[in-house]
């Protein structure tokens, strides 16, 4: 208690030495903070926008979808997706339910001919699952405004672009169906999209779900899309989900979000990897920042060093002395750190600030700070940790003073 | 069977390397100090003097003798290993009192009683008492900074006192002082000495000090010129 007193009390001999320390480590950590916070919004904002425009938390595909290559379109489609829908919808932590189909086809303004991905949807499903997260759905307005037409069709902007169409026009679709047989459908267009990604918005159309169905001419659809009320729960819906189906026998696969998330993943590591290395630079300065420190007070205190030590404390004792010293530093440097890195998340966040669309995207995305205890308590605990053992060396040093050296010392 | 000297030094010398000189500090020293004693080791800067205090206080070894204390050989072990002879057994008093500026009064008289082990109770009574002997009762909470150099040296006189040391070792303790305020300290350690029998050495080339001595070393050149019995 003597030595953790006395630790505490030497850091305020030296204030403006100790204050640089501290404004070091403040800083240092408080960004390092920020940093992670923002890419806890970022992994946090991406797994919701996946999960909302395209995942769900669950999808469910016929069992031998992920086992062979379909020699046909939906050859391992799902058949009996309304009987699953029902017995999902008695679910409680279920929110929403839809069905997909992603077929690929030929675009033809009868001039010019496209190639096309095409995505069969339920439009007021669709828009549904990203009003839960407030994303933007202006993609199926269209259809909303259409509803009762059956021939209808949405295009990427740039590809409405590329096709010279406009509203009204019809455009011919042409596709292979689910017997291998060609098959093509005028549809009326009826509106354009953004997309995040150029590349995509040059290829993508958006058309009802029936209308897919009838073009590939089948029933089947590839996947349902399960949306549950909280992203906490997938696991657990995921649990009682398979039991279900395992009691029922149906010939179903279930995937989580995640593992049908590839970009998300690869966002999420290319994070951690800056994160990971920003820390680590981070770390090695506050080890040398509480290092230097505590170096020059063993300097100075030499004569007190040799004071303790012929009035009997042992070497062991002084180790733990300069030890509470550096972990003074960390406690101070860590509790400033969090309080900065929190005052200034809410300042940021107040700010609404956006960043420009990052290479390949055509969004800008706002520059946001997600606080996370977790976080603040694992950087708290490693400041402390990394500026005790910084003060180690400088402390080894001390216990190996010779006594009547150091009561010389000036 | 009579006890032991308090210090027995058996032919005693200390070489130092000054980079290519070897300088000798202690050369073959005999002397025994007996428990009770008031000794002045005396003589000019660069007698040995304080060479010699060192190593009667176990923070320096000498290069070759044998220095005993209470009885007990202490050449074999390391300094490491006496630490606990050091802090439960000598009490020193330094030139520039050496007290730690992050402690009051209090805790500076305080802390070799907590390196032993005291009670907390065992040693509010100690320290009160060593405070009151030293007459520094209302200064407990003070900083050293906020001392004069006589009150400094009180505190330290203290901090030697509150374990009950057979012996304390004082290098100069008036040096830093001025002449006044060094009879002052000196009349408080002869009454110290005279009350409680503890045995003191102490060093001095202050010929107003030595004349208090009542056993009096003279070094010359680190080896003892006489010894005068008072």
């Amino acid at each position: 208690m003597t030595f953790m007193k006395m630790g505490f009390r030497s850091l305020f001999r030296q204030r403006r030495r100790t204050i640089i320390s501290l404004v070091v480590i403040t800083f240092g950590i408080g960004c390092l903070l920020l940093t992670i916070g923002h890419s806890r919004y970022i992994d946090w904002g991406l797994r919701e926008s996946t999960i909302h425009s395209e995942t769900g938390h669950l999808q469910v595909f016929q069992s031998a979808y992920f086992d062979r290559a379909e020699k046909a379109v939906l050859e391992y489609g799902l058949e009996n997706h309304e009987q699953i829908r029902n017995d999902l919808d008695r679910m409680a932590d279920v929110s929403l339910l839809l069905a997909r189909i992603y077929l690929m086809g030929l675009l033809s303004n009868g001039e010019k001919s496209v190639a096309c991905l095409g995505q069969g949807v339920e439009p007021a499903k669709e828009k549904r699952l990203r009003g839960l997260f407030r994303m933007s759905s202006a993609s199926f307005d269209p259809f909303i405004a259409h509803e009762g037409e059956a021939e209808i069709i949405v295009l990427g902007k740039k590809l409405a672009e590329s096709l010279n169409a406009k509203e009204g026009d019809y455009l011919t679709l042409m596709t292979t169906t689910a017997s291998g047989a060609l098959n093509a459908l005028d549809l009326k267009m009826i509106g354009t999209f953004r997309a995040s990604s150029p590349d995509y918005e040059e290829r993508a159309v958006i058309l009802p779900l029936r209308t897919a169905q009838a073009l590939l001419d089948t029933k089947k659809v590839k996947n349902l899309i399960v949306t549950l009320t909280d992203t906490e729960k997938t696991d657990l819906a995921y649990e009682k989900i398979s039991e279900l189906w395992r009691r029922k026998g149906y010939p179903i696969i279930l995937k989580k979000w995640h593992e049908r998330a590839v970009y998300y993943k690869q966002v999420k590591q290319f994070y951690n990897q800056i994160t990971g290395f920003l820390s680590m630079v981070l770390f090695i300065i506050v080890f040398f920042s509480t290092s230097n420190t505590i170096v020059m007070s063993v300097i100075e205190r030499t004569r007190e060093i040799g004071t303790m030590l012929s009035l009997g404390t042992s070497r062991r004792q002084t180790l733990i002395l300069f030890f509470f010293e550096g972990t003074f530093i960390g406690v101070i440097g860590g509790l400033f750190s969090a309080g900065f890195a929190y005052a200034a998340s809410q300042l940021i966040n107040s700010f609404h600030i956006s960043l420009p669309a990052p290479p390949g995207l055509s969004d800008a995305y706002p520059l946001m700070i997600r606080n996370d205890g977790r976080f603040y308590a694992l950087i708290f605990v490693s400041t402390i940790v990394v500026a005790s053992i910084s003060a180690l060396i400088p402390a080894l040093r001390a216990t190996r003073i010779k006594i009547v050296d150091a009561l010389g010392h000036i | 069977m009579s006890l032991p000297p308090v210090i027995r030094m058996d032919n005693v010398s200390r070489h130092y390397s000054l980079g290519k000189t070897d300088v000798t500090a202690v050369n073959n020293v005999d002397l025994n100090i007996q428990n009770g004693e008031f000794l002045v080791l005396a003589g000019p800067s660069g007698s040995g003097k304080t060479t010699l205090l060192n190593m009667m206080g176990l923070i320096d070894k000498p290069t070759s003798g044998k220095v005993w204390l209470d009885g007990e050989d202490t050449t074999p072990r390391s300094l490491n290993n006496l630490t606990a002879y050091r802090r439960d057994k000598i009490g020193y008093i330094f030139q520039t009192f050496n007290l730690i500026p992050v402690l009051s009064v209090y805790e500076n008289i305080e802390f070799p009683l907590i390196l032993s082990g005291v009670s907390r109770e065992e040693r509010r009574k100690r320290v009160d008492d060593a405070m009151e002997k030293v007459g520094l009762q209302n200064r407990k909470k003070h900083r050293p900074r906020e001392l004069s150099g006589g009150q400094c040296q009180r505190v330290s006189i203290a901090r030697a006192i509150v374990k009950n040391p057979g012996l304390i070792l004082a290098d100069e303790p008036t040096a830093n002082l001025d002449s006044a305020t060094g009879l002052e300290i000196l009349g408080l350690i002869q009454r110290l000495h005279e009350d409680e029998g503890i045995t003191f050495i102490f060093s001095s080339h202050d010929p107003r000090i030595i004349a208090k001595g009542k056993r009096v070393v003279y070094l010359r050149d680190g080896t003892i010129e006489a010894v005068e019995d008072k």
